[in-house]
C-alpha cells in the first residue's frame, strides 16, 4: 500500500534537476520507521541533480523519524525544524543538508498566494 | 531591564541574575539560566545558616564569566564578615559555579550551606506572553545528583544538577554540611547541565564541553578576535573604550546555530530577548562590521541563503525568496503555536541580503561567495517584484497573512504606532513605507553591479538597472510631501502619503534613491531642531502626532539608526553633518561606559544634559554594538572603490586626530589616517559636547 513517505520520494527521484538544491552536495539518508521497521532512502545532491535509491554510500546526514511525522511534514502539514526540536526528528551529521532540503517539500495547502502573479521565474 | 541584573553568555545560552548571583524569577521577569529560548533554571539561591548573602562586589570577568563577592548578614552593617563567599560562574553549554568560603575567623566554621534550585522550562514567549505550561514537569534526585525535567508528547528539556563536593539533594536544591578549619576555605564546583533530549535519550544539540580547557580556548579566541580588527589610534580617548567595548560585545553576541554546523557564527540580536538568528539585525550588523571583521557577514549570508523561503506558506509568512525575520527553539515553535521555525515575516531582509552581498564583495574581493550564492541573490530580487508588490503599485509593502501571532510592522520600525500619520493617525495595511523602496532601489543596483561583473549576465544587470531608475524616479515622485519638503514615512492602502517626519529618510540617503536636488532639504530636516536631539536623530520629529521622546519608534533615538543616517550623509556629500551626527552618538557612548544601548530618549540635549536610556531597550545589542564601527567608517570616509580603500576624513571638532590601523580588505591591509586642525578635548570634558556645541540648529 502506497503512503505520503513513499509517493515523495518517488517523485523526488524524477524531478531529476532542481536548481533550489545547487549549493550543496552530498548523501542524505531517511531512517523512516513504521511498525518497528527501518526503511531507509539515499538522497544524492550533486549540485542541482537529485536521485533516490534504497542503498547508496555513506550518508553525509541522517534523518530518523517515524513515518507517522514524515508523512505529515512531505505533504506540508508539518515543519521539520519544529518536529527536531518537539524530539519528533533526529539530524545527524551535517544538518545543513536538512536546511537545505526543506526547499525539496511543498508548501501547505492552504496557502495562498500574496499577489495575483501565478508563476514566477527562477521559482 | 534593571541596571543590576547581571548578565554572562555564551552563544545562545546565557544566565540573567541578581548582583548576589542569585536568581529568582518570576513568571514575567527575564532572570534565570537560558538556552535554546527555554529557561533551564528558575531558582538559584545561596544561603550560608538560612541567610541570604550582601554583595560586596561583582567582576566581569569575560563576557562568559562573572565572580561575585558576597558576605552573610541582611542589613547594610555586615553583622558577621567573619566569612567571606566568592562565586565564580562560567557558560558555556549550561553553567559552572565554583562557590568557595572562606574562613577569616581564628575559630572553626560550621555552616550549612544550601543552593534552592527550581526549573520552570519556561519559554521565552510564555516569559513575554505570560503563558501557561501544557506539560508535565518531574524532579529526580539520583546519585548525588538533582534533574529537573519536563515532557510534553515526545518534546523534552532537562536540567542535571550536581557538585563536585557531595551534597544532601532533596527536591528543592543541594545542601552541604560545611566544616572550615581557622583561616581556611572550603570549595565545591556546581554544574548546571540543560538538555534538550531527542529519540532515545540522545541530545538533540550538539553537545558543549563545558571545562576548563573550553574557557581557555574561548578566552584565546577572544584576544584572537580583539587582536585581528583594526588598530585604533585617537587623541580623544573614550572613543578607545567605546571602540574596545563593542568588538568585545559583539564577540559576545556571535551565535553559533545548531543547525548551522559549530565554525560557523552571525550576530545574534542583543539580550536578553534576542539571542537567535535575526535576518534583518544579523544583516545590519554585518555592514556595520565589514571594514573591521568580513567573516561575520559571510556566515550572515550563508546562513540567511541556507534558510531562504521557497514556498508560499502563510503560517510563516514565507515566500519563495524571502530572508528570514526570526528563528526560535522553544517549545511553542517546536509545536507550531508560533511561527518561528523561522517566521519570514518582514519586508527589508530581503533587499538587504543582496546589499551586503555586494557591500562584502566590495570589500573583499570574494567572488566565490557571490557565485556561490547567485541563485539565492536572485531570488531574493526576484521577490522584490514578484512577492513584496502587495498594491501593485511597484513598491514593496507588507501586511501579514498570520494574522493571530505574525508580525503586522514588518520593518524595523515594528511597535505598533511606529507608521503614523502627522496627525497620529495610524494607517491600514498593506504599508509601504519608504525605506523598503531604498533598499530595493539599491539591492538593485548592487545586484546589476554582481551581475555585469560576478555572473556574467549583462542582460540581467541591464534589467535591474532599468528597473532601479524607474522605482527612483516614480518614488521621488509619489513619496515627496511637497508642502514639508521630505518623504512621507509610507503610502498607506489608498496609495496617500503617510505624512509623519521621520528618521526613515536617513536611510533613504543610506540607499542612494533620492535624487540629489531633494537631498539637501532631507539633510536640513535630519539635523534640524524637529530631528536632532543634540545627541542623534530622532526617530518621528518633535511636534509630530504620535510623537513621545521615550517612545519606542515614535521619538527615541537609535545608535544603529544614526550611523546608517551618517553613511547616507556620506553618501550624498555632507561629510560634517555626518561627522555631527558620529560626535552625538558617540558622547553619548560615554554615559554608558562605551556600551550603547538599544535606544535613549529623544530628549533635547540641552534638557537633560545626559542620554536618558530606554527603560526596557536589550543591552548589549548587536546593531548597538556595531553602530561605533561605522562611525569609525563613515569619520575616515572609507570606501573600497576597485581593488582600493579610498580614505577621505571628515572628524568632529574634538578629535584631533584620528587612526584605523591595518584595515583588511581587497587591498590586503591599508592604514587609514584622519587629522583636523583641532586638538583633542581635555580628557576631563570628554562630556562636553564633542559635536561642537549642543545646539539643534541646522
Amino acid at each position: 500500500m502506497t503512503n505520503p513517505t513513499d509517493e515523495f520520494f518517488q517523485q523526488l527521484g524524477h524531478r531529476g534537476h532542481e536548481p533550489l538544491v545547487r549549493r550543496v552536495a552530498g548523501v542524505m539518508r531517511f531512517d523512516v520507521m513504521h511498525r518497528g521497521e527501518t526503511d531507509s532512502r539515499y538522497l544524492t545532491i550533486d549540485h542541482g541533480h537529485i536521485s533516490v535509491s534504497r542503498d547508496g554510500r555513506p550518508a553525509d546526514s541522517v534523518i530518523r523519524v517515524d513515518r507517522r511525522v514524515m508523512d505529515t511534514i512531505v505533504t506540508g502539514q508539518a515543519n521539520p525544524l519544529a518536529a527536531l526540536l518537539r524530539g519528533a526528528l533526529s539530524v545527524e551529521g551535517n544538518p545543513e543538508m536538512m536546511v537545505i532540503f526543506q526547499r525539496l517539500l511543498p508548501p501547505p495547502a492552504s496557502a495562498r498566494r500574496p499577489s495575483a502573479i501565478e508563476t514566477v521565474a527562477g521559482w | 531591564m534593571r541596571d543590576a541584573l547581571v548578565r554572562i553568555l555564551d552563544g545562545n545560552t546565557f544566565v540573567v541574575s541578581d548582583e548576589r548571583g542569585d536568581i529568582e524569577a518570576s513568571s514575567t521577569e527575564p532572570t534565570g539560566l537560558f538556552s535554546y529560548d527555554t529557561r533551564f533554571l528558575s531558582k538559584w539561591l545561596l544561603t550560608v545558616d538560612g541567610k541570604r548573602l550582601n554583595v560586596l562586589s561583582v567582576d566581569d570577568l569575560h563576557y562568559f564569566e562573572t565572580r561575585f563577592f558576597l558576605v552573610p548578614g541582611t542589613g547594610t552593617i555586615y553583622v558577621d564578615a567573619k566569612v567571606s563567599v566568592i562565586r565564580q560562574r562560567a557558560v558555556g553549554g549550561g553553567f559552572q559555579e565554583t562557590l568557595t568560603i572562606l574562613n577569616h575567623d581564628d575559630k572553626v566554621a560550621d555552616l550549612t550551606v544550601r543552593i534552592e534550585a527550581a526549573s520552570d522550562f519556561a519559554d521565552m514567549f510564555e516569559i513575554k506572553d505570560a503563558l501557561a505550561k501544557k506539560g508535565k514537569l518531574y524532579t529526580r534526585m539520583e546519585h548525588g545528583r538533582l534533574t529537573y525535567g519536563y515532557e510534553r508528547e515526545t518534546f523534552h528539556r532537562q536540567t542535571t544538577i550536581s557538585s563536585s563536593v557531595t551534597a544532601d539533594v532533596d527536591e528543592g536544591g543541594l545542601t552541604f554540611a560545611v566544616h572550615i578549619d581557622p583561616h581556611a576555605e572550603w570549595s565545591t564546583d556546581l554544574h548546571v547541565e540543560p538538555a534538550m533530549v531527542g529519540p532515545g535519550g540522545e541530545g538533540l544539540m550538539p553537545r558543549h564541553p563545558d571545562d576548563v580547557e573550553t574557557r581557555r580556548d574561548m578566552l584565546a579566541e577572544l584576544d584572537k578576535w580583539v587582536g585581528s580588527a583594526p588598530r585604533l589610534d585617537c587623541d580623544w580617548e573614550p572613543l578607545q573604550i567605546t571602540y574596545e567595548q563593542s568588538l568585545v560585545d559583539l564577540a559576545a553576541l556571535r551565535f553559533a546555530p545548531a543547525i548551522a554546523g559549530p565554525s560557523h557564527s552571525l550576530p545574534a540580536a542583543g539580550l536578553p530577548w534576542f539571542m537567535t538568528m535575526f535576518g534583518r539585525d544579523s544583516i545590519l550588523t554585518s555592514l556595520q562590521a565589514l571594514p573591521f571583521n568580513a567573516d561575520l557577514a559571510a556566515t550572515t549570508l550563508r546562513l540567511l541563503a541556507d534558510w531562504q523561503g521557497s514556498r508560499v506558506d502563510d503560517f510563516r509568512d514565507e515566500d519563495p525568496g524571502r530572508i528570514l525575520h526570526e528563528l526560535r527553539y522553544g517549545e511553542l515553535v517546536a509545536f507550531e503555536e508560533r511561527p518561528h521555525s523561522p517566521y519570514y515575516g518582514n519586508a527589508d531582509a530581503t533587499p538587504l541580503f543582496v546589499v551586503l552581498l555586494d557591500e562584502y564583495e566590495r570589500w573583499t574581493g570574494n567572488t566565490d561567495l557571490v557565485r556561490e550564492l547567485e541563485t539565492e541573490a536572485r531570488a531574493a530580487l526576484a521577490w522584490i517584484d514578484d512577492y513584496a508588490d502587495l498594491m501593485g503599485n511597484g513598491y514593496i509593502s507588507y501586511q501579514r497573512r498570520n494574522e493571530q501571532t505574525g508580525l503586522e510592522n514588518q520593518c524595523w520600525k515594528d511597535s505598533p504606532d511606529s507608521i503614523a500619520y502627522r496627525d497620529g493617525r495610524i494607517p491600514g495595511f498593506p504599508r509601504a513605507t519608504c525605506e523598503l523602496q531604498g533598499y530595493a532601489y539599491d539591492a538593485k543596483m548592487r545586484g546589476a553591479r554582481l551581475a555585469r561583473t560576478v555572473w556574467n549576465d549583462p542582460a540581467y544587470a541591464a534589467k535591474l538597472e532599468a528597473e532601479a531608475a524607474d522605482l527612483k524616479r516614480r518614488f521621488n515622485k509619489d513619496f515627496w510631501v511637497a508642502d514639508g519638503k521630505y518623504f512621507a514615512v509610507a503610502l498607506d492602502a489608498e496609495g496617500g502619503h503617510v505624512d509623519s517626519l521621520t528618521s526613515n529618510i536617513g536611510h533613504l540617503l543610506w540607499s542612494g534613491i533620492v535624487d540629489k536636488p531633494k537631498a539637501k532639504a532631507v539633510v536640513n530636516h535630519l539635523m534640524g531642531p524637529r530631528l536632532f536631539s543634540g545627541w542623534g536623530v530622532r526617530t518621528m520629529a518633535e511636534g509630530d502626532g504620535r510623537y513621545n521622546p521615550i517612545g519606542y519608534h515614535v521619538g527615541t533615538v537609535w545608535p544603529f539608526d544614526n550611523s546608517f543616517i551618517a553613511w547616507g550623509l556620506r553618501r550624498y556629500g555632507y561629510k560634517a553633518e555626518a561627522a555631527r551626527i558620529a560626535a552625538g552618538i558617540l558622547d553619548a557612548a560615554t554615559f554608558f561606559d562605551g556600551r550603547l544601548p538599544e535606544a535613549f530618549g529623544g530628549y533635547e540635549r540641552g534638557l537633560t544634559k545626559f542620554p536618558v536610556q530606554y527603560p526596557t531597550a536589550c543591552s548589549p545589542q548587536a546593531w548597538s554594538t556595531g553602530a561605533p564601527l561605522l562611525f569609525l567608517r563613515t569619520m575616515l570616509g572609507l570606501e573600497p572603490v576597485g581593488d582600493d580603500l579610498v580614505i577621505d576624513p571628515a572628524l568632529p571638532s574634538g578629535i584631533g586626530h584620528l587612526a584605523l590601523l591595518d584595515v583588511p580588505g581587497r587591498w590586503g591591509a591599508r592604514d587609514a589616517f584622519g587629522r583636523s586642525r583641532q586638538e583633542a578635548l581635555p580628557r576631563r570634558r570628554v562630556n562636553a559636547p564633542l559635536g561642537g556645541g549642543g545646539s539643534t540648529k541646522p
